[in-house]
């Protein structure tokens, strides 16, 4: 059963606030004060116009703003941004930098390398002096010093001619020493080829023949 | 009274497509595989773009810094999606980030304004600049076009009157349909206190627009 207009009226003497006006206006709720009195409900009207109207002019000029091209472009740009977070540009490290290593193992690298360094010296200087010794006649290297020493033989024998035979030697002697150590005590089973095999001796003759 | 419609709260529907690409997205990033989730991403930005970009043109009130406060707004939501609580809504977490970053941005710029003289013309892209550079041509009469642009340049003066704090309270409760614990949720306000900052927004806009009812009631 509804409460009468004047009991309502008993209880809200005013009108109603503009808190109460606006809390009913927000929330949608029906107060009773505004069942009877007209000038509030007034009010609440214009209340609701000017929300509708403040509404509507806001959502029209933001949507003036935000055409559909622009929110296409805003949309194309936003993607693009998240595209370059996915893919972040490749950072080539330069100079490269290796890992160094160790300090232990770097002083033990130098030493070697000034050992290394201080052999070839002594070696280079020992070779210089025992080179160079007067009365003492440099020996015969390996290597390249080798073949140094047979070019130079060479260019001498060049510019000399043709070498000498020594005096002592005798190539008949040489022969015979052959055909002896050929006819000395051999093994059997060879005697058959060294029948068959000409005789340094017999193939002379038929030369000279 | 008016016959504009009070704008439809983000569907129930609406909600739990959200919350199954948010849930999709979080996985994606989580196993690394960032092409998909951009893919997935796209749709959400796709959804909550033009809403997103109403609530930072009204709050930080110019639109070039209105489109990068969006475009930074879902960077961030996307790089920080791992820290995305499904058990929350994407749409107030998303906003939350949104409102963070406008509020930044306006006191970057109070800082600005600080210092510098600013020039003549240069709020052109502002929300209280003259309605004509921005409302589309085409309407039935000049008459009607100068009353309609004089009556929205108003309401512009009069929203941008208002202090940050209600004018946020007031575009998202009032523009965007939020209900007073999404305000809460959104500003980190409690819901009396996001009631406050609405009555008093509504106040203040009835007094600069001009309402006949302003402040003419008493107690009750």
């Amino acid at each position: 059963m509804r409460p009468s207009r004047t009991f309502l009226r008993g209880l809200w003497p005013g009108h109603l606030g503009d808190e109460a006006l606006v809390e009913t206006c927000l929330d949608g709720t029906a107060h009773p004060h505004l069942d009877w009195c007209g000038a509030c409900q007034e009010r609440l009207g214009e209340v609701r116009a000017m929300l509708d109207t403040v509404r509507a002019d806001a959502v029209d000029a933001a949507d003036c703003v935000f055409t559909p091209d622009r929110l296409a472009a805003q949309r194309a740009h936003i993607l693009r941004r998240l595209e370059r977070v996915s893919h972040p540009a490749r950072v080539i490290t330069f100079p490269a930098f290796h890992r160094s290593a160790p300090v232990a193992r770097r002083v033990a690298r130098r030493w070697v390398a000034m050992a290394a360094a201080a052999g070839l010296l002594i070696g280079l200087v020992a070779g210089s002096v025992v080179e160079f010794r007067p009365g003492r006649q440099a020996p015969a290297r390996a290597g390249s010093g080798q073949t140094a020493t047979r070019m130079a033989d060479a260019r001498n024998d060049t510019a000399r001619g043709p070498a000498p035979r020594p005096a002592s030697f005798n190539e008949e002697a040489f022969l015979s020493d052959l055909e002896s150590a050929a006819s000395a005590p051999s093994v059997e089973e060879l005697r058959a080829i060294d029948d068959l095999t000409p005789h340094v001796r017999e193939v002379q003759a038929t030369l000279l023949r | 009274m008016s016959a504009v419609a009070q704008p439809a709260p983000a569907t129930a529907a609406g909600r739990e497509a959200d919350a199954r690409a948010a849930s999709a997205i979080k996985a994606l990033v989580s196993s690394a595989r960032l092409d998909e989730a951009r893919e997935r991403f796209a749709e959400l930005v796709t959804r909550h773009q033009r809403r997103a970009s109403r609530i930072a043109f009204h709050y930080v009130r110019d639109a070039a810094e209105a489109d990068e406060a969006v475009q930074d707004a879902f960077v961030r939501a996307f790089t920080h999606f791992d820290g995305f609580r499904e058990d929350l809504v994407f749409e107030v977490w998303f906003t939350r980030i949104l409102i963070n970053g406008c509020l930044d941005r306006i006191k970057a710029r109070n800082r600005r304004e600080r210092w510098l003289v600013p020039r003549p013309g240069s709020g052109s892209g502002r929300l209280d600049a003259n309605p004509g550079e921005t409302t589309a041509s085409g309407r039935p009469s000049p008459e009607d076009l100068l009353l309609q642009g004089e009556q929205r340049r108003q309401i512009a003066r009069a929203l941008g009157q208002l202090p940050d704090r209600q004018r946020l309270v007031f575009v998202l409760s009032q523009i965007e349909g939020c209900s007073a614990r999404e305000v809460g949720a959104v500003t980190g306000l409690n819901e009396s206190t996001v009631r406050v900052h609405l009555f008093r927004a509504v106040r203040k806009l009835r007094r600069l627009l001009g309402h006949p009812a302003a402040g003419r009631a008493s107690r009750a």
